[in-house]
Formats: C-alpha cells, structure tokens, sequence
C-alpha cells in the first residue's frame, strides 16, 4: 500500500514536470474561460464525496463565508488546516484525556511541543516588532 | 466595503457562531464538550481580541504585508467592486438552482454557453466548444469511467417518474 503511493508520487512528478510549461500556461487563460470549469469541479468534487445534494449547499455556504474571510483579512489556511486536522484532533485529545485525565498537559513532550507552537504562532510578531525597533534606532 | 465597520461585522459573526457553539458545547457532557470547547473558547477570545483592535484601529496597520494570502485586486472603483461580486454570485447560485432542478448532465452545458456568453462575451463557437468539452469530460470520466450516478433534478424526476 505504501509502495503504491510512493510509485503513484513518483510518477506524478515525473508527468508534472514533463508538462509543466503546458501547466504553467494555464495562469495566462482569461478568468472568464477558467471560471465555469473551476466552477464545475468544485461542485463535482463536493457532490461526489457523499452523493448528496446537501453537499453543495456546504459548498456554498463555505464559498461565501470564504470570500468574506478574504475581503476582511481572515487568513484561510489556518481554517483549512483546523479542518483537515480537526478530526485526528478530537480523536487523540478524547483518547489523551480518558486516559490521563488533564495530567497529560503536564507531560514533557506536551509541554515543549505546546512551547513550541506558541513560539511559531508569536514569532512573526516578535520578528515585526525587532523590525521595528532596528527602523526606529536608525 | 473593505472598512472596519465591514470588519467589526465579521469580528462580530466568528463572535456569534463561536458563542453559540461554546453555549451549546457547555450543555453536554464533559467529555463530549471537551474539543468543541477546546475549538470555541479560543475562537471566540480571539474574534473578540481582533474586534478590540479593529475598534480601537491597530488591526490595519498589524496586518498589511504580514500576510502572503491571496488578495483581491486592489483601487477598484467599489461600485465595478460590488456589482462584479453580486454578478459572479448570482451565476454561482443559478449554477446550483439549475442542478437542482435538471440534474449534472443538463446543467453542465446550460451553464457553461449561458456563462460563456453572457457573462464572458465569448462567441456561440467557443461557448459551444467548450460547453461540450466539459460535458464530454464530465460523462467520460464520472459517469461512464467511474460510475458514478448523479441526481436526475428536480423537474426531470416529476417528468419521468
């Protein structure tokens, strides 16, 4: 099974890069041409998940809720990522806690992965604001 | 509509659905409550931090450049802006209502020559084309291919059932 997705990788880079001037040429085609298909596969895409019309509501809704993240600086991809990950998420925090109880937010490795990620989500303030002071010294 | 009152709005709905999903999460039990209070009580803090900044105007000058999301095009006239938006939505609505009354294989082409040249001024050739290219890919590959059934529509089901 491993084997498979290795080989099927393998060969799509290998077809990707034999097309890739072919694939880049694609940003240079007018929105207009580009948008019923994009269109078409989105609500193909959603619909083929479960068969059931429903999804395309949730295709819409989300479109639209999507758009408004873009026009009032919400960053999408921390979104995408929460629902990606949301249901392993609930899986081992449900596992961790029956388990443990709140004694595993204790641990070692919790406590520096938890260390960790605060350090990732702060950085890019801590970075602005000694930009800031380095502007502001000069 | 890119203002803060736009933004204070939007602050104010992630506010709304994050509550709403802390009240109701409260009401379970313990360890049914835990992720989606684990989600929401952040969330919530958080619209409710950025809505405080929004109002006393730190949230723009925080955010330009910090980002390398995709934006939408910049100095547009707002009107062109709005009415561009409403158009694009409406033809995705109409998308959607047409597959739900005459199913994937007569939506398709309906919507794709209606869009092309209506709403791209394209000519009757390349909307033609196009609309069968995309039809033809559609029925080859999931319906022929992959098998894959797709709802009839509301109006052809009444026809032939």
């Amino acid at each position: 099974m491993v084997w498979t997705i290795v080989i099927a990788n393998i060969v799509i880079v290998a077809v990707s890069l034999l097309f890739i001037n072919h694939i880049a040429s694609l940003t240079t085609i007018r929105g207009n041409l580009l948008i019923p298909f994009i269109l078409l596969l989105a609500f193909i895409g959603a619909y083929t998940s479960n068969h059931h019309i429903g999804d395309l509501i949730v295709v819409l809704l989300f479109g639209g809720f999507g758009y408004f993240m873009v026009r009032f600086g919400w960053p999408r991809p921390p979104f995408i990522l929460g629902f990606v990950l949301g249901e392993l998420a609930e899986t081992y925090l449900y596992v961790s806690t029956t388990r443990y109880g709140a004694a595993w937010l204790l641990r070692p490795k919790v406590i520096i992965i938890f260390c960790l990620a605060v350090a990732v989500a702060l950085y890019p303030f801590i970075q602005k604001k000694r930009l800031m002071r380095r502007y502001t010294k000069r | 509509m890119k203002t803060p009152v736009g933004k204070a709005v939007m602050d104010c709905f992630v506010i709304a659905m994050a509550g709403g999903a802390m009240l109701t999460a409260l009401r379970w039990p313990f360890k049914t409550a835990l992720f989606p209070a684990a989600i929401a009580i952040p969330v919530f803090l958080m619209a409710v931090l950025d809505l405080v900044w929004n109002v006393l105007g730190k949230e723009k000058k925080d955010r330009e450049g910090s980002t390398g999301d995709f934006k939408l095009t910049e100095g547009l006239d707002p009107a062109v802006e709005i009415r561009r938006t409403i158009s694009m939505f409406t033809w995705i609505l109409a998308f959607f209502l047409t597959i739900l009354l005459v199913g994937f294989p007569v939506a398709i082409p309906l919507f794709f020559v209606l869009f092309l040249k209506l709403q791209g001024k394209e000519g009757w050739k390349t909307s033609i084309g196009l609309a069968a290219v995309a039809w033809l890919s559609f029925y080859g590959l999931f319906v022929w291919l992959l098998n894959i059934s797709f709802v009839e529509g509301w109006i052809l089901r009444m026809f032939l059932h």
